[in-house]
């Protein structure tokens, strides 16, 4: 049975491998448009897709702030279409599977992480404490 | 474990290596038609040129696969003609209407960084 960090249920699991189907439809997308920006993109999506499943301890314990992390670079990509992306089918197809991905990640979040709040408070933690750590560890 | 890390990296490389039909045949650009060439992500001509006052036709051949189109800009960032969106290698001939004297710009919708030069005079 498949396990998505520590959870068993088929929604659960069906959850992530839509957000991972997803995630690779559009890097493929960005692979054939070729040129290094959308090939930049592509391997961004890439390196995500396989760190929302990478059964590692860190990638497991830091899978709230991937998953936050994939929907801002969504976000970056929608943007970026929308100031200079061509306006034709694939580019509202891959568009279109974008939207279904923030939503995707949406509802992971909030089903793992409590909602966008609750991971804004966690990054926020997370921020000061590392530059806590780097501050303590500069003045020793 | 291994094996759920590889299954996006695998499924990504057999999109990718996915093969279509042999592409049909590149026909040959009409007389008197400005040629304009799209290869690996550039225009090969960096300039290219076309007789003012009178409508012309631009012979777009797209050698990659990836999509490319050609659209050309006046000097004032207007746009003149914007050709169709298609993946290589194919070509397509687009019909362009009368332009004053001058140099316009060709760019590619979907790549910004190709870019070409339209004299016309």
């Amino acid at each position: 049975m498949l396990m998505v960090d520590g959870r068993r249920d088929a929604p659960s699991v069906l959850l992530r491998a839509g957000i991972v189907v997803l995630t690779l439809s559009t890097a493929y997308i960005h692979y054939t448009l070729g040129g290094m920006m959308f090939m930049a993109n592509a391997v961004g999506y890439l390196v995500f897709a396989a760190a929302m499943i990478a059964p590692l301890a860190i990638a497991s314990r830091y899978r709230w702030l991937i998953r936050a992390a994939l929907i801002v670079f969504v976000l970056a990509t929608i943007g970026g279409w929308l100031m200079f992306g061509a306006r034709y089918w694939l580019g509202y197809l891959d568009k279109g599977i974008e939207i279904a991905l923030i939503a995707l990640l949406g509802i992971e979040m909030i089903r793992s992480d409590g909602g966008p709040v609750s991971v804004a408070r966690r990054a926020y933690d997370l921020g000061l404490a590392t530059l806590r750590r780097l501050t303590s560890r500069s003045a020793a | 474990m291994r094996v759920r890390v590889l299954v996006p990296v695998v499924a990504f490389a057999a999109l990718a290596g996915c093969s279509s039909n042999p592409p049909a045949p590149i026909p040959s650009p009409p007389p008197g038609a400005v040629v304009v060439t799209a290869a690996q992500t550039r225009f090969l001509e960096s300039r290219v040129e076309a007789p003012a006052g009178a409508a012309f036709t631009i012979y777009f051949e797209n050698r990659d696969s990836a999509d490319h189109n050609v659209h050309v800009w006046d000097a004032a960032g207007a746009s003149v003609m914007a050709g169709q969106i298609f993946g290589g290698p194919a070509a397509r001939t687009e019909n362009v209407p009368a332009l004053t004297a001058g140099t316009y710009r060709v760019t590619c919708d979907i790549h910004p960084e190709m870019t070409a030069e339209l004299l016309v005079h």
